[in-house]
């Protein structure tokens, strides 16, 4: 009789890899976050009977990969906690604090319905503010919108976002494809590519920016697409994409991927000397990318959305200020963090104009009131660092523009003014504008 | 052509990351007859350890490394003598609870220590500057450091098995652990010393690969699956076969994302092993093992 102890072996292993990729519960200890008040409300007491709402406290809730390969992404929200802090302690919104909860999904689609039915059902959470990742938000999508929960900004560049006919959606969040537009137009016009090849995630983001990039080659006489090479976030060998890209020997190289996969194939493409002119998605352009990619990155052209992070301008000192004060030592200056405001900030306006006996749908009239929005929001001196917004009933997509900069020597540097898609991609004038 | 030498090289510094891991898991299964789940974890923590000994401690590269090579050897160690070697009592399914049990825990462990977000650990093998090989070809300084280093590691590995008393000792308890203990070997000092060793390269594994892979407490997990696909593939009792099929999963896995699709590139190393595993259920350099009734 023989034991056949390999086939063993692969049985276990292929029930670990299911239970892995599976929804089942995979770390200890990765459930409470954190909340960005020091105590949490209790629902007895000062009950309005609008969920999340108390006399003193509105319930807010996200999900974000706050372990796992896409951990740097959460950052983001980091970013948002840390604004909430500013917030409550500048004495909240007619006197009620923000209570922020940030629960693990790992970047994991097949996990964020649990975590949401938690924020919803067991938390009670008013909102769900920039919940990360456009397969995660869009499992939920269906059971936030039966709820009726607000769900201001997914953290993603979907296109379903503005256009699924969600009326519980809205989104400062320029769409990915409008953006791969912008960026695929500047490659085949200012870089003069004629060759141009794209990696992308294997997912809706990386699909949608792909075909933006297509739409704004197209437009353009003699550049074409000539590698679309994928990768998926649990990627760790990337070899096989740098090889069929480097096959072609593209003058630009468009990056709709992870940090990390897009990090180790522009490395590796970087140590055979063929690595192409970079341009990356905004989603790749905090100062991390700098760290992580080292030399490889200088040069780089990203899309951005807000004025840089390390701009000398009144508005971004604020958010410098309140990163330093409130971040705990640790949290980053960077687009990430940045983003994160950007998703706060509008949020926390609404809140605002929404009045003292805040609703639900006091809350989606007073988005709708905003037309062109510049301002920072209460406790916040002067104007946003961002684009101006503009909602309404019709128009869930408050921001569809990024302007362009350049890596230079670990900093990014401006080269376009604000660019909508549609052939908006024009001059790089308003380079000094920003300094 | 020069393309296609580039692909192979790529695979090769690939497969290296799962030959290390996969020799280390073939080493502990032979000798203790554990499935340690928890190998990349240790490789991981022991990365770790580096990292911390160079950031915050501000030490040079050379002496993080031997803090990280002690610590991964007392740690693989001590996790045998305070935990399998009781755990295995319970029999082939408790000891695998055990060790993907271990795998959750150290990496929740970790992440409360270092943090879950992604880490830059650059260091003196992970230079980019490339060599120029033979076809067009060329290999930068890191792939040619990983790869060196497998076959080294391979190579001294063979010898200490073949030549010294402590090797022999590890063979024969691999073999018959009821004869080696009446030779008067003593069984789980031996079967102890094969943890640390194992996860001594575990070690050097997790500290060739972080300037690639970034560091964080998931940094193992891909990898330490392809390393069990690699160990099954040569057979799970062959060093020799662990190195093979190591390497040969890192060049067809390349090959596969860079000529067929990158889509399917992730899970070609388990479509090869169920091919492997229904035509040669033992692997490709495994024996049948005979149990007599």
């Amino acid at each position: 009789m023989s034991t056949n102890f390999s086939r063993r072996a692969m049985m276990t292993l292929a029930a670990l890899a299911l239970t892995m990729m599976g929804c089942e519960e995979r770390k200890v200890g990765s459930g409470v976050a954190s909340t960005a008040t020091a105590k949490p409300s209790t629902s007895a007491g000062g009950d309005t009977g609008v969920p999340g709402v108390t006399d003193t406290t509105i319930k807010v809730g996200a999900w974000a990969p706050l372990s796992g390969p896409a951990a740097a992404w959460s950052v983001v929200l980091k970013g948002s906690e840390a604004y909430f802090k500013h917030i409550n302690e500048s004495g909240g919104i007619h006197g009620r604090k923000i209570e922020f909860i940030i629960r693990d999904d790992q970047y994991n689609p097949a996990k964020t319905p649990a975590v949401a039915r938690e924020l919803v059902e067991k938390e009670n959470v008013f909102a769900i503010m920039g919940g990360i990742g456009t397969a995660n938000g869009r499992a939920v999508a269906d059971y936030l919108e039966k709820k009726n929960v607000p769900f201001f900004t997914p953290a993603s560049g979907d296109k379903f976002w503005s256009e699924g006919g969600k009326k519980n959606v809205y989104t400062v969040f320029p769409k990915y494809e409008s953006e791969g537009e912008i960026l695929g137009h500047y490659a085949a016009t200012e870089l003069k590519a004629k060759k141009i090849a794209v990696l992308y995630q294997n997912d809706d983001f990386g699909k949608q920016g792909l075909e933006g990039v297509k739409k704004g080659v197209a437009k353009i006489e003699g550049a074409e697409v000539v590698a679309e090479v994928s990768c998926l976030p649990t990627d760790t060998d990337l070899s096989g994409q740098a090889s069929q890209i480097a096959g072609k020997a593209p003058d630009v190289l468009v990056l709709y991927a992870g940090i990390k996969q897009s990090v180790t194939v522009v490395k590796t493409l970087d140590a055979q000397k063929k690595k192409p002119q970079l341009v990356s998605s905004f989603v790749l352009s905090d100062p991390l990318l700098f760290k992580l990619g080292g030399e490889s990155w200088n040069g780089t052209v990203t899309a951005s959305t807000a004025t840089l992070p390390d701009a000398d301008d009144e508005s971004v000192g604020q958010y410098r200020n309140i990163v330093k004060k409130y971040g705990g030592g640790k949290l980053p200056v960077g687009t990430f963090t940045q983003a994160g405001f950007l998703f706060a900030m509008p949020f926390v306006a609404a809140l605002d104009k929404a009045g003292k006996d805040l609703t639900r749908d006091k809350f989606y009239k007073a988005l709708h009131t905003m037309k062109n929005y510049k301002a920072g929001g209460p406790h916040w001196k002067g104007d946003s660092f961002g684009p101006a917004i503009t909602f309404s009933p019709t128009q869930r997509l408050g921001n569809n523009k990024v302007f362009l900069a350049k890596a230079n020597e670990g900093k990014w540097e401006k080269v376009t003014d604000w660019l909508s898609p549609g052939g908006g991609a024009t001059k790089n004038a308003a380079a000094k504008e920003e300094k | 052509m020069s393309l296609f030498l580039q692909n192979v090289i790529n695979g090769l510094s690939a497969g290296s990351l799962y030959t290390l891991l996969a020799v280390g898991i073939v080493l502990i299964y032979k000798s203790s007859e554990v499935l340690n789940f928890a190998h990349g974890t240790m490789a991981m923590l022991a990365t770790f350890v580096a990292y911390t000994a160079v950031t915050e401690l501000g030490l040079g590269f050379a002496p993080a490394i031997v803090i990280a090579l002690v610590f991964a050897f007392i740690a693989g160690a001590g996790l045998y003598r305070g935990v399998l070697h009781r755990a295995r009592e319970g029999g082939e399914h408790a000891v695998v609870m055990v060790t993907i049990g271990l795998l959750m825990v150290l990496e929740g462990t970790a992440g409360a220590i270092w943090g879950t977000d992604t880490k830059e650990f650059h260091h003196y093998f992970a230079k980019l500057e490339s060599i120029p090989l033979f076809g067009g070809a060329v290999i930068s300084k890191h792939d040619g450091w990983i790869i060196g280093v497998a076959i080294v590691m391979t190579l001294l590995l063979t010898a200490f098995f073949r030549f010294t008393r402590i090797g022999i000792a590890l063979r024969a308890v691999s073999q018959n652990p009821v004869a080696a203990q009446l030779m008067g070997v003593r069984v789980a000092r031996v079967h102890a010393l094969t943890w640390g060793i194992a996860t001594a390269l575990a070690a050097i594994a997790g500290v060739l690969i972080v300037p690639k892979l970034f560091l964080d407490p998931s940094m193992m997990f891909g990898p330490l699956l392809k390393a069990f696909a690699a160990a099954v593939l040569g057979g799970m009792r062959s060093v020799t076969g662990a190195v093979i099929g190591g390497w040969l999963l890192g060049v067809i896995e390349t090959l596969v994302g860079a000529y067929v699709s990158t889509e399917f590139q992730a899970s070609i190393a388990f479509l090869i092993i169920i091919v492997v595993l229904t035509i040669r259920p033992d692997g490709l350099l495994g024996t049948p093992e005979v149990k007599k009734v």
